[in-house]
């Protein structure tokens, strides 16, 4: 009987130990431009995209685009991903990733629709 | 008041009233039980009527009906207007609510069963719930006026499985409501020696729809979205997923307790849990708190405090009985062996709600982080690292328990059972590593999932001579083990290349010749499929992606192309197409039913078309123009559209030959329109693919063990039905 029990929760605490650990490395907080450039882990940013930034690098086949925050600063993004569907009609985007360089790496883009599972009124 | 709402009140009154009566009857009052009967089966005929009422609006077009309106138009076929029926959110509920009414029909049938009343009392509260919800957000309201047209189905959502996709998560939905109802009723009784037997086959069942809408959800994403995978851990999936391993896990905790007697408690838990996750969930991807964190979740109708509301009362009162009742809740001890098959199970309850938990707590990050500072969200690799050493410490112990007995078996008598199935794998994992599985958890993964699937095998076929009825367990764990390897190879050794396709040079990936031709029809209106060539040896075919514009939901869509065969799925999906630089001629105006010949065609300016289009306050004015080219005669109708934030767009109209057409300036007070005609480049137009082309390998054995798992599911709901 013991032995079952100290097993079980053993196990447990193992894997909340190890969850916690995971949860708090995996954690991309919501930050400002300038916080971005400071920060050595995955974050997210948020900001309008600057239409006439946008561009598709055929050759490397990486995406360049601007983001523009309610400040006016602004912040270059390059992702390598496919470019998201609503891309140009969506009224801000998310994008996360580190910053390196100059410019911020996004690792995911996403894109706020309300209107995707929704039609709206 | 229109007819569905009307009727949607008569229900919930019907809801209500026999709910009474069911409370009432419980002590045994085979009158009033008999009225509570029939008044329920009044109330379903209501749903019923309910729900044929939007159905019929949809067939009949009804575009008055907001609903109707936003998710519908005359030109879609039957069988997707069918469907619009639960593209919304209202719709959805209004479906829940029905399969929730009709699965009572069962439950009310049964006779002599102590716990009825209590039961069927708390099963219609929580139909109580979603007729709270679809009154407040009825999919009967009326607009103001009637649009001519519908907005159309999103074309995602075109697609046979996703018309099955819904309905099957809502019958797993209405289905958990079950045990949960009859765990509050042995609660509320403090009889706990009848509700497991009763509510095990509606647990099998909920594990089956739910596992098959969750499955069907996956194939549909992998085939219709474009991105190359089936799963991405968003809060949507993430909401069926968690309460499907704790249904699971009650499976298994059901059979421990019937065996055993033991783990009362846990069940009762577990049923419970199962029911308010799905509660959580519906919050989750419906209140709009995860919307800066998720492509899918759906907007905020304004439900959020009715959402709040059921989610706290439901929480409170079934835990606070739980607790309340659990110190004199007695059940049998479990067995003191380490090596037993009910260990096994136990521990399998364990990493199935370890793995629930887990995901629950990513899912939630946005708002346990907003509790204690910054919103932040976790990504994809939380999911994956947390989850990958449950998944192979579930392998290990399924692969060890069809061999061990209930009671208890020695270290040496356990290796001789499982001596041979064990040097099988063993030589099955040597072949993986050779052909080139290098990463240890990959291949520890690997490892028990082929003993899982070998395990289990050896088991379901030595049973087979019995009776098929009992084996559901065992086909489901082959089925499990099948779709981990699918899961693995998919996912860890799918590869793929970005390849830049201009039109008409051919490139190489994977050995295959690709060549990419152009679109195949490019003036058609749904967008066109863009054909790539692909050759290797014998083997030559065309593989069509599509990239066209939505109109419904104003974003691009793509949708790949799949070339399954038997040991792999080679997955085209189109990133960007570029159509190359336009050049332009000089911009020429014309009058009303004036013509020019301008770069080889003759224009002649018919009228302006301001057909209502586009979305709410945009405006658009296309021009008419009759075009004769080459002898030939057609129209075209390049158009510009100005937008409420006060942009402009210009939609240009293609011409024979493959240049366009641009509206530039439009003069309505003079009659004129200003054109000019943009020409492609030189040698196919400049036009390129970006195109990522994958392998998928061994995807088909994934598909197969989801199927083998439902399967599995409905054997062993067949089984525990027939006990009941």
């Amino acid at each position: 009987m013991k032995l079952k029990y100290i097993i079980s929760i053993g196990i447990i605490l193992i894997f909340v130990v190890f969850g916690a650990l995971s949860f708090r490395r995996n954690l991309t907080p919501y930050v400002g431009f300038k916080e971005a450039m400071s920060s050595n882990t995955s974050v997210q940013i948020i900001g309008e995209v600057i239409p006439e930034d946008t561009r598709y690098d055929l050759e490397n086949h990486q995406f360049y685009f601007s983001l523009k925050d309610p400040k006016g600063e602004k912040m270059k993004v390059v992702f390598s991903g496919v470019k998201p569907a609503n891309f140009e009609q969506a009224p801000s985007v998310v994008a996360i990733g580190k910053y390196q360089d100059g410019v911020f790496s996004a690792d995911q883009i996403l894109v706020k629709c309300p209107s995707k599972y929704q039609g709206g009124k | 008041m229109v007819l569905g709402d009307f009727l949607l009140v008569l229900c919930l009154l019907g809801v209500v009233f026999s709910a009474l009566f069911f409370l009432l009857s419980s002590n045994g009052d085979k009158k009033i039980l008999s009225w509570a009967k029939k008044v329920y089966y009044l109330t379903f005929l209501f749903a019923l009527l309910a729900t044929a009422d939007l159905f019929y609006l949809f067939l009949t077009h009804n575009f008055q009906t907001s609903y109707v309106y936003g998710y519908s138009s005359t030109d879609l076929p039957f069988f997707y207007l069918i469907s619009s029926f639960w593209a919304g959110q209202e719709g959805t509920f209004l479906l829940w609510l029905f399969i929730g009414l009709l699965l009572g029909l069962f439950l009310i049938r049964k006779k002599d069963d102590l716990l009825q009343g209590h039961t069927m009392f708390f099963y219609l509260l929580v139909q109580v719930f979603l007729l709270v919800l679809l009154l407040k957000k009825s999919p009967f309201e009326l607009l103001a006026d009637i649009p001519p047209e519908g907005k159309g189905l999103n074309p995602l959502l075109k697609d046979p499985w996703m018309v099955s996709h819904p309905p099957l998560v809502f019958i797993g939905y209405a289905a958990i409501a079950i045990p949960f109802a009859y765990a509050l009723a042995a609660l509320v009784k403090n009889k706990y020696d009848t509700w497991i037997k009763s509510s095990l086959p509606w647990v099998g069942f909920s594990a089956l729809t739910l596992g098959a809408g969750i499955f069907v959800g996956g194939f549909w994403a992998y085939k219709v979205l474009g991105w190359g995978g089936y799963w991405g851990w968003d809060p949507v999936e993430n909401a069926s997923l968690i309460p499907w391993l704790t249904t699971v896990a009650l499976v298994h905790g059901f059979i421990l307790e019937k065996n055993k007697n033991s783990l009362r408690k846990t069940n009762l838990f577990l049923a419970i849990i199962s029911f308010l996750l799905i509660l959580y969930g519906t919050f989750l991807t419906r209140s709009g708190v995860l919307a800066d964190f998720s492509v899918h979740s759906f907007a905020d109708l304004g439900l959020n405090q009715y959402l709040i509301f059921f989610l706290v009362i439901f929480s409170a009162f079934s835990l606070g009985l739980l607790i309340y009742r659990s110190t004199k809740l007695k059940s049998a001890e479990s067995g003191k062996s380490v090596l037993s098959q009910e260990f096994a199970v136990l521990l399998g309850i364990i990493f199935l709600s370890l793995s629930a938990v887990l995901v629950l707590i990513g899912t939630s990050a946005p708002i346990i982080t907003g509790f204690l500072g910054k919103a932040s969200n976790v990504t994809v690799p939380y999911y994956i690292r947390t989850n990958l050493p449950i998944a192979i410490i579930l392998g290990l112990l399924l692969s060890l328990s069809p061999f061990l007995p209930w009671k208890e078996i020695t270290v040496k008598e356990l290796t001789r059972k499982i001596a041979l199935p064990l040097g099988l794998v063993i030589i099955v994992s040597i072949i993986a590593v050779i052909s080139g599985v290098r990463n240890l958890s990959y291949f520890l993964f690997f490892f028990f999932s082929v003993f899982v699937l070998v395990a289990n095998f050896i088991v379901f076929y030595r049973r087979l001579k019995g009776k098929l009825l009992n084996t559901g367990g065992y086909l489901t764990h082959i089925g499990i083990g099948l779709m981990f390897i699918g899961i693995l190879t998919t996912s860890a050794y799918s590869r793929s290349v970005k390849l830049n396709l201009p039109k008409g040079e051919p490139k190489e990936a994977f050995g295959y010749q690709l060549t990419f031709r152009g679109e195949e029809n490019p003036s058609s209106k749904d967008g066109s499929s863009l054909l790539v060539e692909v050759k290797k040896g014998k083997d030559d075919f065309i593989a069509r992606p599509r990239l066209y514009w939505s109109e419904y939901s104003q974003a691009m869509m793509r949708e790949p192309s799949i070339r399954k065969t038997l040991g792999e799925d080679l997955y085209f999906a189109p990133m960007e197409y570029s159509q190359g630089d336009f050049s332009f001629s000089e911009t020429f105006e014309l009058a009303k039913g004036q013509e020019k010949e301008v770069e080889g065609y003759k224009i002649k300016f018919l009228s302006f078309d301001m057909a209502p289009h586009g979305q709410g306050g945009d405006m658009r004015v296309g021009a008419v123009l009759e075009v004769s080219y080459q002898g030939k005669k057609g129209t075209a109708t390049p158009a510009v559209v100005f937008e409420e934030q006060g942009k402009i767009k210009q939609i240009e109209a293609t011409l024979p030959d493959n240049n366009v057409v641009f509206l530039e300036r439009v003069m309505a007070d003079q009659g004129m329109v200003a054109l000019s005609i943009g020409k492609k480049g030189q040698e196919g137009g400049g036009e390129t693919l970006l195109l990522e082309v994958s392998k998928k390998p061994l995807i088909n054995i994934l598909w197969l063990g989801t199927i083998i798992i439902m399967v599995g599911l409905f054997l062993m709901t067949w089984r525990r039905s027939k006990e009941v």
